[in-house]
């Protein structure tokens, strides 16, 4: 990955319109000649990450010690994952509204972070063996209870991965969001967490 | 001055203009669809007289054409009398349906032969109904819509459908017997769909992916093109249908029932048309 650094920041990258990432979805459904249905039908987790503006915060560390911002760390991982367990995650980026990424690459920030929205988008794939996983940085502007409401519908356990610094009340609320629906809260400061975490659920299911 | 020139003749009518004015024939083909026009054209040759051609329009396009002509400043007469055909159940034989392909004024329509003429319009609605699909151009295929089952069928009742609708799909493409370029890629797409769906998680996700699928934008990696990619997966019957029998051709509404065609010995019925040939195929299938 080529960037260049300043600081002890790294550049924002700039993406290409084409940038598909590899084992994504769209990769898989071209690589296989099949429709992006049937490649979303071999998928094991959806992965439902926040693209709210507060994502851009410079608070998470690279394992070489760079401070890069919590969107470009979880995309990071989410490629790594595509890339090392082809077709099994399906991504969902979410804000002031949810769109499917099949190209599995986020999309670009926007403000707000309509949680209740987005979990009601992808009730569609609940109850069906694929895990959810939800990577966000903050709590909700849909209104918790709203949230947790939606959440309580699921039959799939929602996992929440919080990704920030530590001793956000967003964290309690994600912990509640997690148990209401059966799922696990899980923490992480650094890249490297998620990425264990994910592995984890994709290889235990 | 410009002239056109209506012949009424109960259900349908003649008309005929002076000479050809393209704007106004793009208009005419916008306003009346295919299955509602026949084109005669004129003739001229030695010391003959020319004649122009003309269109034999359904009765219903009676006043709309007239004004049209109006619009253009063409000088109209009228003669004879026409009387609008009304829609009511016929029952067809369909020898062969065609692919559906754009018309005139951006509408899809696949031709039927009946009666020993192309003589049956489906539009996309029509066999969108009847074969439970729903696409756009633009869009992929779906699993349930190579074999023409119904994806809002649940359990046993699709379980059922699948298994017929399956039958006569591979019957229909079986590389043995239709001999289409692309029959034999045909047959296995309807081949690995039947075993895909015979899943009923698979099914699931399947349908939640169809769900998702239809939100990605257009122009992605995946999508691009404006084909309307559906074949149909029967392309002969005996169709019951509800239509508008006007200039001898079927303007068809609805499709009532579909049944196999099938000759004494019990075969049934299987048309195709080969590369190069300049008509469909039949053959009987036991």
């Amino acid at each position: 990955m080529g960037y260049h650094r300043y600081s002890n920041r790294r550049a924002i990258t700039v993406r290409k319109k084409t940038d598909i990432a590899e084992g994504s979805l769209s990769d898989i459904a071209t690589k296989q000649d099949v429709s992006l249905a049937e490649a979303f039908a071999g998928a094991k987790r959806i992965i439902l990450l926040d693209v709210s503006g507060s994502m851009m915060s410079d608070d998470v560390q690279d394992k070489e010690g760079y401070w890069i911002s919590r969107h470009d760390a979880a995309e990071e991982q989410v490629r790594r994952l595509q890339r090392e367990y082809q077709g099994s995650v399906a991504l969902f980026c979410f804000a002031d509204h949810i769109v499917f990424c099949p190209d599995g690459v986020p999309n670009r920030l926007n403000s707000g972070t309509a949680m209740a929205a987005a979990l009601r988008y992808i009730k569609a794939a609940d109850d069906m063996g694929i895990g959810i996983d939800l990577i966000t940085d903050g709590g909700t502007t849909d209104g918790e209870s709203e949230t947790l409401e939606q959440a309580n519908r699921f039959t799939t356990p929602i996992n929440c991965i919080y990704i920030g610094p530590e001793g956000d009340p967003a964290q309690r609320f994600l912990a509640t969001l997690a148990r209401v629906s059966g799922g696990k809260y899980v923490k992480t400061e650094e890249v490297g967490v998620f990425y264990e975490e994910e592995k984890q659920l994709l290889l235990t299911g | 001055m410009s002239w056109a020139e209506l012949d009424g003749d109960g259900e349908s009518f003649r008309w005929k203009t002076s000479g050809y004015i393209k704007d106004l024939v793009n208009e005419f083909k916008a306003l009346v669809p295919p299955s509602g026009r026949t084109w005669t054209p004129g003739y001229s040759s030695g010391y003959r007289k020319r004649e122009p051609g003309y269109w034999e329009v359904s009765a219903i396009y009676w006043k709309p054409v007239i004004d049209l002509c109006k619009k253009h400043g063409l000088q109209v007469s009228t003669s004879g009398e026409v009387e609008a055909a009304t829609s009511q159940r016929h029952n067809i034989r369909l020898d062969y349906m065609g692919l559906l392909r754009p018309r005139d004024g951006g509408i899809y329509t696949a031709t039927g032969w009946v009666n020993g003429g192309w003589n049956a319009v489906f539009t996309l609605e029509v066999l969108q109904t009847w074969f439970k699909f729903s696409l756009t151009p633009g869009d992929m295929p779906t699993l349930f819509s190579v074999i023409g089952v119904d994806q809002n069928l649940e359990g046993l009742a699709f379980d059922k459908a699948l298994k017929k609708a399956y039958r006569r799909a591979a019957r229909t493409y079986h590389p043995d017997i239709n001999k289409e370029p692309d029959a034999a890629d045909n047959f296995r797409t309807i081949q690995e769909a039947y075993e895909k769906l015979q899943d009923p998680l698979f099914r699931k996700r399947y349908k939640a992916g169809l769900f998702f699928q239809k939100k990605v934008e257009r122009g992605s990696t995946v999508y691009g093109n404006e084909a309307l990619n559906w074949k149909p997966p029967i392309r002969c019957g005996h169709l019951t249908v509800q239509a508008t029998l006007a200039v001898n051709k079927y303007d068809i509404e609805e499709i009532v029932s579909w049944t196999d065609i099938k000759n004494t010995k019990g075969e049934t019925l299987v048309t195709y048309w080969s590369p190069g040939a300049e008509f469909f195929k039949e053959e009987w299938v036991p």
